[in-house]
Parts: structure tokens; sequence; C-alpha cells
């Protein structure tokens, strides 16, 4: 019966549990902390998740998908093979694949978690990312932001009192929070942030670059080409800072191609997407009543972060040295680790009080001053402390109305349908004239994100209330059940002969994007492994897999994707 | 009850003894276990250190205007050229050179766009600027963005002050646009910086600005997520969450019509066959006394479905409405208009 906090991240996700009044990391059954963010299917309709799916995304993207987490809150459904998923669904089996491994590593059942969430999402996305987590047949306890997380790791690991600006740019958002550490306790000031800002997206416009730079449309390349283009700039993206000049070659429509980049390429290609850093920064300062000096250290997570660029931006930006001595890919993981801890009341954190906010406005729509729908009215607004209640109310414009529709929007915009829609609370009402009748709406928020909308009209004194829990157009309880009992009979790979899968999968990666030589090479080499594989004898495939696995490191060194 | 006896503590300048009476008091009302405590522990604690700080800024203010007098305080910005008479490193002058040879060079060519009506909209023409190697300077940066602001005014209010003659005959991209404001304050993010646009514009064109410049529009994130999914096949389905609220409303309206237009018809209905019955009956027409019986419970039943808005009672209403349609010409008009009203109406029990 253990609990355990789990980032659930664009492309990489990690999971940590609290044991024993210390933190452990928990690594995946290849040994890694990192698991991507990937699913795929095999040939027998198994589950793959992680590293071995991501090397298949190339040699079969039909079967595999990443970078899920963007769809989630959408209605929209991803096909592989034969099966379709909704994000949700998809985001439950890299958490059912998380739980493994934590159930291998602490040898007891898991039953309840802690997930991250960017600080940036809205409630729909929250209420996917929650049922994401019963869907993998967990009790989610807590969904935290990604920042905040981020900031109890810093926090509780030095006990250092002071304010700080989180930035946390992982694989696909953007948040920034800000927040204080006193006498034990962890307030949020502010969040803000772009959920279409992140590491994929600074890969997605160095592919853009190159493609129009060579006239090639995006349409016209086969999915082999672009993933492959997509590995090189990926892994182009990851070592730029040692990149001094470089000419890169790949194939397009059949053509292999020459590409010259370098650090000013590079610099003029992120430009765009390194100004849209400024402004949920200056937001958050904005709302937490603040000057960019009052801050006493910025802290970077995620893993865009390490790029040179970002850091170099942000600092100017600030006018200070920014601090990341915690890994950032695994920050946000360890701060979801020690709110698990938190919420079973372990000695050891007894002491810290959290709060939070709510990033967005909530309100409701109104009509403006020429009695045409569609306005905005705020309730309860963006960065506010949580749990918050607030009341406001409405009046009837019509003559013998008899009814109050109330829908229930998030967001900044003046207008309702460029915001989210929650969800809507119908009212019956005395018919009168315009003007006459009136009703409270109280909006009401809790600490993990759930908003309960009361109305009550005033003449008659009835009083109407809704749990906008799950948005409409998400799962009914039936719904749930059917989609749970379709994954459970999802087989998944088996964890043990995962290490040796990989490297399969990674050597038909190779094999795929490479010519000639290298690849005789390396179909040799896959037979060889295969072959030992087949005698089944332990010692010999320990050594033979350390081998298959430094010759693919070597050949991936050399350039090779 | 004031906000220093909800933080249990005297009336203090000093934030510190604010914050530790705060974070005593909090210990005994957690926000997941006392929301309401928190709430209002939450609003004297903020009410508190706003007291001091506007305290506080009080306090400068009266210093300040007796100094005002011996030190006018320069904070002027310098809106036109980052040009500063202070002694700097060669390396940095030359830096501070190329950076004005640049803005003066970005001057020119957002001049030319600006000027010409087919350029001016275009954001091709714009592009080059997000590619710019000095648009991350933040100085840079805003004195453009003041020029390009200050240029697009003066376009936008000459227009306005045409006569209408003038208005209705002018070339089609005689303004900047709003969407071209909007793109470009993807580069120089004017909406975070009111303060200056205020000091700079005055108030009525920088709510010009702002109108131009609404928030994030969450619309169009569902394309760039689908965009960003790497394998697979996404398969699109449309968000009908909206569609549900309107529909659910639609539906009350037509249950109301279908409530009136049943006891029209039905009450009608009933009266005619009441009158046929008793001569039936005198007749011993067993039969058709018998089939009449029950289409009038029938409709007894169907009028007490509506009127309860019972689910099962107003699905019996489908054939009734097709057997009206078949009575020319009244019949077929009051039929058509109840079989759309059920098709909207039964629509309301999905979703209450």
């Amino acid at each position: 019966m253990a609990i355990i906090g789990i980032d659930l991240g664009t492309t990489n996700s990690t999971c940590c549990a609290w044991k024993d009044n210390e933190l452990l990391n928990i690594p995946n059954a290849l040994n890694s902390l990192l698991t991507p963010s990937v699913v795929g299917l095999d040939d027998d309709k198994n589950i793959l998740v992680g590293q071995i799916a991501k090397e298949r995304l190339l040699t079969h993207p039909d079967k595999t998908v990443a970078v899920f987490k963007r769809l989630m809150g959408s209605e929209h459904k991803v096909k592989i093979a034969s099966h379709s998923f909704s994000a949700p669904e998809l985001s439950s089996l890299v958490i059912r694949s998380l739980i493994k491994d934590a159930e291998a590593h602490l040898g007891e059942k898991v039953t309840e978690a802690v997930i991250s969430v960017p600080a940036y999402f809205n409630e729909n996305q929250r209420a996917a990312t929650k049922l994401a987590g019963e869907l993998a047949g967990i009790k989610v306890r807590r969904l935290i932001n990604e920042p905040t997380a981020a900031a109890i790791a810093y926090g509780l690991n030095k006990r250092q009192e002071g304010t700080f600006l989180i930035l946390d740019m992982g694989g696909g958002t953007f948040d920034v929070s800000i927040m204080e550490y006193f006498s034990g306790i962890m307030e949020v000031h502010a969040s803000s942030g772009d959920n279409f800002l992140g590491g994929e997206d600074f890969v997605q416009a160095m592919i853009d670059h190159v493609l129009s730079a060579k006239n090639v449309s995006i349409e016209s390349l086969s999915t082999t080409d672009s993933h492959l283009l997509y590995l090189q700039m990926e892994s182009l993206k990851k070592r730029i800072d040692e990149v001094d000049e470089e000419i890169l070659s790949f194939q397009l429509n059949g053509e292999t191609v020459e590409f010259k980049v370098d650090q000013q390429w590079f610099q003029r290609v992120i430009t765009p997407l390194l100004l849209r850093v400024r402004n949920p920064i200056q937001l958050a300062l904005q709302d937490a009543g603040m000057h960019a000096q009052q801050i006493d250290e910025v802290i970077l997570v995620g893993g865009a972060t390490r790029l040179k660029h970002f850091r170099v931006t942000v600092a100017k930006l600030l006018g200070r040295i920014l601090s990341c001595d915690i890994d950032p890919d695994i920050v946000v993981g360890m701060g979801a680790g020690i709110q698990a801890g938190l919420l079973v009341h372990n000695q050891a954190l007894e002491d810290v009080v959290l709060t939070d906010v709510c990033p967005y406005t909530l309100g409701t729509e109104v009509v403006d001053e020429n009695g045409n729908p569609g306005l905005f009215m705020p309730i309860i607004e963006r960065n506010s402390v949580v749990p918050i209640s607030i009341e406001r109310t409405v009046h009837t414009v019509r003559d013998n109305q008899d009814a109050l529709m109330i829908k229930i929007f998030q967001g900044e915009n003046r207008r309702v349908e460029k915001n989210v829609f929650l969800g809507f609370v119908n009212v019956p009402l005395p018919k009168s004239k315009a003007g006459t009748q009136s009703a409270r709406i109280r909006y009401s928020y809790d600490m993990n994100g759930l908003l309960v909308v009361d109305v009550s009209v005033d003449s008659t004194g009835k009083t109407f209330n809704k749990v906008i829990e799950n948005a409409p157009g998400m799962l009914s309880e039936s719904e749930k059940q059917k989609s749970l009992s379709n994954l459970d009979k999802l087989k998944f790979h088996p964890r043990d002969n995962q290490k040796n899968a990989q490297l399969i999968a990674k050597a038909d990666r190779l094999f795929k994007s490479n010519l000639g030589q290298v690849r005789e090479q390396l179909a040799s080499a896959i037979a060889n492994f295969e072959r030992i594989l087949e005698a089944q004898n332990k010692i010999s495939i320990e050594k033979a897999q350390q081998e298959f696995s430094n010759y693919l490191d070597v050949l991936e060194k050399e350039g090779r994707f | 009850m004031s906000v220093w006896d909800v933080l249990k503590i005297q009336q203090t300048n000093e934030i510190g003894k604010i914050k530790t009476a705060y974070a005593k008091e909090l210990k005994n009302c957690q926000p997941d276990k006392d929301p309401e405590g928190f709430q209002v522990l939450h609003q004297a604690y903020k009410a508190a250190l706003h007291l001091v700080q506007k305290a506080a800024s009080e306090v400068n203010k009266n210093d300040r205007s007796q100094q005002v007098d011996s030190s006018p305080t320069g904070e002027e910005p310098a809106p036109q050229t980052p040009n500063n008479e202070i002694e700097r490193s060669p390396e940095e002058q030359a830096y501070i050179e190329l950076l004005n040879a640049e803005y003066n060079r970005h001057v020119e060519r957002v001049t030319v766009i600006l000027d010409g009506n087919n350029t001016r909209n275009d954001p091709n023409e714009w592009r080059f600027l997000f590619h710019s190697d000095f648009i991350l300077d933040s100085q840079f940066n805003a004195h453009l963005g003041m020029f390009v602001l200050d240029k697009i005014l003066k376009i936008n209010n000459e227009f306005e002050s045409l006569n209408r003659h003038n208005k209705r005959y002018s070339q089609p991209n005689s303004t900047v646009k709003g969407s071209t404001v909007k793109y470009l304050d993807g580069i120089f993010h004017w909406r975070g910086q009111i303060q200056s646009l205020r000091y700079f514009f005055g108030d009525d064109n920088t709510i010009k600005i702002l109108n131009m410049l609404e928030g994030h529009d969450h619309s169009t994130d569902t394309q760039s997520a689908i965009n960003s999914v790497k394998g697979g096949k996404v398969r699109e389905n449309k968000a009908r969450k909206v569609n549900h609220a309107d529909q659910y409303s639609e539906a009350i309206d037509a249950l109301q019509h279908l409530k009136k237009l049943t006891y029209w018809t039905h009450g009608i209905g009933i009266l005619l066959l009441s009158v046929v019955m008793p001569a039936l009956i005198e007749d011993d027409n067993i039969g058709p006394a018998m089939i009449i019986g029950s289409i009038i419970t029938l409709l007894i039943i169907q009028i007490i479905g509506v009127t309860l808005k019972n689910k099962y009672m107003l699905y019996t209403m489908w054939p009734t409405s097709f057997f009206l349609l078949l009575c020319f010409p009244w019949g077929t008009f009051a039929g058509w208009r109840m079989s759309q009203c059920l098709y909207k109406g039964i629509k309301y029990f999905r979703y209450s």
C-alpha cells in the first residue's frame, strides 16, 4: 500500500516515492530514471511504453505515438495499429508502466498517486489527467502544479527562505510561478505560462526552417524521411552548445540534401520562440505585484532549460544568475513524491503548509450593454489563492424570462467563445419584468482544482448546485469502467526482457536510417545478437548485451541516427 | 473584526511580524481542512501587508516631496535612441554603435513596410523581425516597438479623421488591421507594457491598442495540439461541449412549445372524439367505440406525459404526430411542428 508521485511529462515521465522518511527515485526496467512518454503496440499486440516505443517511432510510425499530452482535455483520439485511444488512455498506459516499475522497486502494491500537471493546464485538461490516473487503476490523491512541485523539492531540500521565480520549460509546456517560502509555509503568489512552448517546439522550428530553406513542404515528405529529420534535429538541439559549424545531410524525397548549421543559424531559428518566454514572466510578476529585483532566486526546471540560448535570454531579461542544482529532468517528480509524503502526513514533513493559486480566471457568460450574449464576466480572478469562494449577482434581461442558463467558462478573453467551456447550470425562475429577478452565483474552487457552482434565486430562495468535476463530454461512470476493463485486457511487454527488446528496436531504427556498409554491419550484428538470445545462456547474453549496446552507442556518437 | 484581530497581533508596521503571525495561525486552519477559515485568514494577511506597504509608500512620498526642490529626479525614459553618454569599454561601445546602426536600418525597413498599402498587413513582410539578431535585446526591442506602434497609431488616426466619402473610396489596406497588430504583439509584447503605453500615447490611444489586442484565444489551441502529435493517426472529434449547453436550452424551449401544441391538438381531438363516442355506443358499434376509447386514453396519457416531462410517455407522440401529418391542411402543420419540437425536446433527457 504505497503512494507515489508521478511527473507525467510531454516527452519524459518519472516517478518517486516517499519511504522511511526519505525520497526514493524509482528507475525503470532499463535502469533509467526517465521513461519517454511514448506508447506503441508490438507485432503481438503487446503494449510498449518508454524507450522501446521511442526507438520504434521511426520503424513503426503507424503503431507508435508520442507528444500526446497536448491532446489532453480534447475529444480527439489517436489510432495506433487497429486500436483507437484517447489521450487519457494513452497517459494511463504510461502511468501503468511507471506503477509496475515502482511496485518492482518498492516491493509493495501502489494504490494511490500524486500526479503533476503544468500550472497553466485548464480544468478540462486537469480532469483528463485525473481520469488517466483512474484508468491506470489508482486513486489520484492530488494534482500538483509542476512548478510548485519543483519548488517543494528545492525549498525542502535546502530549507532556504525567500522568494523564488520558477521557470519550468519541459517538452511541451512553459510554466512560470512565483513563490515564497517562510516559516514552513510554501505560498504560491502567481502562476502563468504558455501551453505551446517547449522543447518539441524548438525541434519543430528547426525542421520548418530547414524545409522552407529547401523549398519542401512537410506534407510531401514520407513519414520515414520526416521522422529521420526529426531525430537528427532533436540530437542537434541536444548538443547545440558544442556545435560550432556542421554540415548535416539527409534524405528529402529521395534526394540527399546537405545543410549547413551553426550557432547563429540556431539562434535565428529559435528567436521567435524565445520572444514568447518574456510574456508569461512579466504577467506573473505583474499579478504577484513584484519587481524582478524582489526575487531572491531564479530556479530552472525541465529539460529544455538546459539550452544555453534560453538561459542567456532569461538571465538578460531578469538581470541575474540562474540556479539549477537539482537535475531539471527529475525535480518535478521529486516534488510530487514529497507531496505524496505530505499527504500521508509523514513525520519528517509535518510542519509544512502549501498554498497554491488558480492560474485562470473563472467566470460566466452575460449579455453586453446592447443585449447581445457572449460577454465574459469574471467571478474568480486569476491567481487568487485557493481554496476560494466568491459570489456575484446577476439579473434577468428579458420580460417574462423563465430561466437562467449559467454557462461556466475559464480563460482571459473578453468573449466567451474564445475561452474554455467547462459546464452549465440551468435555473428556472418565476416570470417577471426584466431586471426584477436576480440570482446569486457562487463559485467555490478547492485545493484539488474542483469547482462547485451554487446558484440561489433571490425571490424564491431555491438553490441549485453543480460540481464541475468532469467536464461534459468526458466519460460517465459506466464508460469509465468499460475503458478500464479494455485497458486491463491489454498485455504489457514483459519487464524482464525489456533491455534486449530495446536494443533490437534501436538497432532496427539505425538499420532503417543508414545505408551501405554500416547497414550490412548492423544486419550481421543484429543476427548475431538474436542467435545468442535464442541460446538462452545467461552469462553470454549479458556479455553480448553489453557489447551490442556499446556498439550502438558508438554508432550514434558518430552522428548516425 | 479587524485584520489584526484575525491575525491575533497588535497593529504593526513590520512585515516580519505579520508573516510570523500568519504562519502561526495557518497551522491551525490549513487550507485543505478548513477552507473558509483559511480564506478569512489569507484575506486578513494580504490586507495587513497591503496596509503596511501603503503606509511605507506614503512615508516615501513625503520624503520625496521634501527633496523635490533640491534634486529633480530625472527618470524620464529616452524613447527614440538607445544612446547614453556614459563611459564604456571599447567592446561595449562597438556593440552599442552596431546596435544603433541596426536600429536605424530596422526603422527604415519598418517605415517602408508601414507606408506601403500592400505591405503593411502582410505577415510575410514582417517575418524578418522575428528572426532579427537584435530583437532579443530588451532595449532595442522596446524602442523599436514604441516606434512601430507610434507609426501605426498615426496611420490609423489619420484614416479615422477622413470624412465619410474619402473613407468609402479609400484603398482596402489603408489602416493597419487588428490581426497585424496582434501578430506584431508577438514580437514587442505591448500588452505587458500598459504603463508605458499610457505614458507615451495617452489613455485614448492605449484603449485603442488594447482593443486590438485581446487575450489568448483558446479556440486555436486544439489545432496546434493535433499538429504536434508524433506517430499514430489523430482522429479528430469536434468539441461538442458548448453545443450541449445550447442544445439543452433549446430542448427546454422546444418542450414548452410542445406542451402548448399538445394541449391544443389533443384537446380538440378529445372533444371531437367524445362527441362521436355516445353516437357509436348507441348504435351498438362496440368495436369502433373501443378503438376511439383507447385513442382518447392515449391522448390523455400524452397530455400527462408532456406536463410531467416523462421520457417514455413522450416517445408515444411520434406516431401521433405522424397521423396528424396526414390530416391536411391544419393537421399537417401541427404534426410537422410537433415532430420538430419532439426531436429537439427529447435531447433534454440526455443532459438533465
